[in-house]
């Protein structure tokens, strides 16, 4: 019995994982940009994260992330951002808040940061003119709760998508060791990724199995949209098994 | 492996193609270029030939402080496109901005049927009004506030919270006020009360946080020899005092040129207006303005000296002495609003070629 291949397929079986194929590369290349963009201070092009702006994201207090990033156009003085650093190292405390934190709170931030506030860019869910409104965003890293919704909203959106690639690059063509390598890389990293946005709240170091985890996944799933469909469509030669 | 290799240098050679062209798409920065001319410029609303070489620069503005409890029916958004031109003495700008409504019904007085006349008007909760106003459009310039290159008028914009603004009992939606020792030039052109005598309101931002010393906290005039707009009641308020000897032109602000004393002769309906205006004299009658609403298009060109002189010039007024330098600033405009306005982000940098 032969065993079932890709090439097996009807052509309209074949334009439709083709179809699929394109719509999982065009959204990888989206979330990439998307997260460039979100870890760095651009607003447009296709930018590599730094290292620095994967530790603000998942290393540093969030008030401090988000004035050095997302917020840092309202920002008014660098001095502040390193004054609220500088009251979070020495233990975010109460009696410190009115005299060192408050009065940029108000300069920067309680505009649209309050529960009343009517600018069209209002957060009024996420007001910063108290004490306890800021305390919560003084923790490094991910919260539980963040984590745990992060986690597995990511988790079961690329295990759909990732199981039918997986199975798609299974019945290939290509040489078994090619198969094995890209299926283990593809889900081992994902895994990866998602630990490490926590564990970097304890160990600073797995940043860099952020960005390693994050390139191995994205590289992995973008190198078997194309290899199946080429595979689809032509005999790629060198590293496909032999008829 | 030469094979695979083979794949892996096209494929690389392609993301590294990806980030070549996508990194140098140029992030949108705005930046205004003010042009040498040589050319007369004459003030009359209409983009003659010597505009053709300043190059237009597209703002948008969508953002708004507050909403009015009683109602907006203003814009929420609208495009400026504005021009700079410069000469040995003065820098002109030429803008334009879409505004379907001409609004210039200031605090009209209108004749009722049993005879008196009402001012009309329809303040806020704030004390303000967004339904007999004018139409108006506020420049921002920086003279020393820090943080107004990143953040422009945003620098002394202060939003009143559970009815206090800096510890002081207010009902304003917010307050506009520098830090100490600095200062914003704010230049203000108003529909009704300057554009008619050709001029715009030269003002400017302090760090005054006091009503009793100023009403309007930061915001105040340029120091003035002369002139301005005055509400235009009768001694006993029941009515207004003086009115046009021609209504045609200038239905609702009494010019000079037709200033007359008020008779009433008018049936019920008819409109006298609301405020008086003379060309301001002196340091708040620096900037020179023709002002026209066409076709839905508020087109604006005025000009100002390069350099202007008053004994508080240096807190008043910011000076395009070096044209080697870059000068912040930023840009509102308040559809028949009294401080209801739409404006961006950030400041826009103007330079000099």
């Amino acid at each position: 019995m032969n065993e079932f291949t890709l090439k097996s397929l009807n052509i309209p079986a074949k334009l439709s994982v083709t179809f699929f194929l394109g719509s999982v590369f065009i959204a990888v290349i989206s979330a990439l940009i998307l997260l460039g963009l979100v870890l760095s201070q651009e607003s447009s092009g296709f930018v590599i994260p730094s290292f620095d702006g994967i530790k603000l994201k998942y290393g540093t207090p969030e008030i401090v992330s988000s004035m050095k990033t997302t917020m840092y156009q309202h920002v008014t003085e660098d001095e502040s951002i390193v004054a609220v650093e500088q009251w979070i190292i020495e233990g975010s405390k109460k009696e410190d808040f009115k005299e060192k934190v408050l009065p940029i709170m108000k300069e920067d931030c309680t505009n649209c940061h309050s529960k009343k506030s009517t600018m069209s860019q209002a957060m009024t869910s996420m007001p910063l003119g108290k004490y306890k409104e800021v305390l919560p965003l003084t923790k490094a890293g991910y919260s539980w709760k963040k984590m745990s919704k992060q986690a597995h909203i990511h988790l079961f959106g690329i295990t759909v998508f990732l199981v039918i690639l997986s199975l798609l690059m299974a019945y290939s063509s290509f040489l078994p060791w090619i198969k094995y390598l890209l299926i283990i890389v593809s889900s081992l990293s994902l895994w990866m990724d998602i630990f490490s946005w926590w564990l970097t709240k304890f160990f600073v170091e797995f940043i860099y199995v952020i960005f390693l985890s994050g390139g191995l996944m994205s590289g992995s799933i973008i190198v078997m949209s194309v290899l199946v469909f080429l595979d689809l469509w032509i005999s790629v030669p060198w590293i496909s098994k032999k008829d | 492996m030469k094979p695979l290799m083979q794949i892996l240098k096209v494929t690389i050679t392609f993301f590294l193609g990806m980030l070549f062209v996508s990194n140098s798409a140029i992030s949108q920065s705005m930046e205004l270029v003010s042009v040498k001319t040589n050319e007369s410029i004459t003030l009359d609303a209409n983009l003659e030939r010597a505009w053709n070489k300043a190059e237009a620069l597209e703002v948008e503005l969508s953002e708004m402080p507050y909403k009015p409890n009683n109602g907006y029916e203003g814009m929420k958004a609208t495009t400026v496109t504005i021009r700079s031109l410069h000469d040995a003495e003065n820098i002109y700008f030429y803008v334009q901005y879409d505004d379907p409504t001409k609004s210039l019904e200031r605090f009209p007085w209108v004749k009722q049927e049993n005879g008196s006349w009402k001012q009309l008007s329809n303040k806020d909760s704030t004390g303000h009004d967004n339904t007999y106003y004018e139409d108006k459009l506020g420049m921002y310039w920086d003279i020393n506030a820090r943080g107004f290159k990143k953040k422009g008028c945003a620098v002394s914009c202060h939003l009143t919270e559970d009815g206090l603004n800096n510890g002081i009992k207010d009902k304003s939606a917010g307050r506009k006020y520098t830090k100490p020792g600095q200062n914003i030039d704010m230049w203000h052109w108003k529909g009704v009360r300057t554009n008619p005598v050709g001029m715009f309101d030269d003002q400017y931002v302090n760090s005054n946080t006091d009503p009793k010393k100023n009403k309007n906290w930061g915001r105040a005039g340029d120091d003035k020899t002369g002139g301005g707009y005055k509400n235009n009641v009768n001694k006993d308020k029941s009515g207004p005092a003086f009115m046009n000897s021609d209504n045609s032109e200038y239905k609702y602000m009494v010019v000079p040129w037709l200033k007359t004393k008020f008779v009433d002769t008018f049936k019920a309906g008819d409109v006298i207006p609301g405020i008086m205006v003379t060309p301001f004299t002196g340091p708040r009658a620096d900037i020179k303005v023709k002002g026209v609403w066409k076709n839905g298009v508020w087109n604006l060109e005025f000009s100002r000296k390069l350099e202007t002189s008053g004994k508080q010039t240096k807190v008043q007024d910011v000076q395009f002495s070096d044209k080697s330098k870059s000068y912040y600033f930023g840009m509102s405009v308040f559809d028949n609003s009294q401080i209801n306005h739409i404006y961006h982000d950030g400041s826009i940098k103007l330079t000099f070629e």
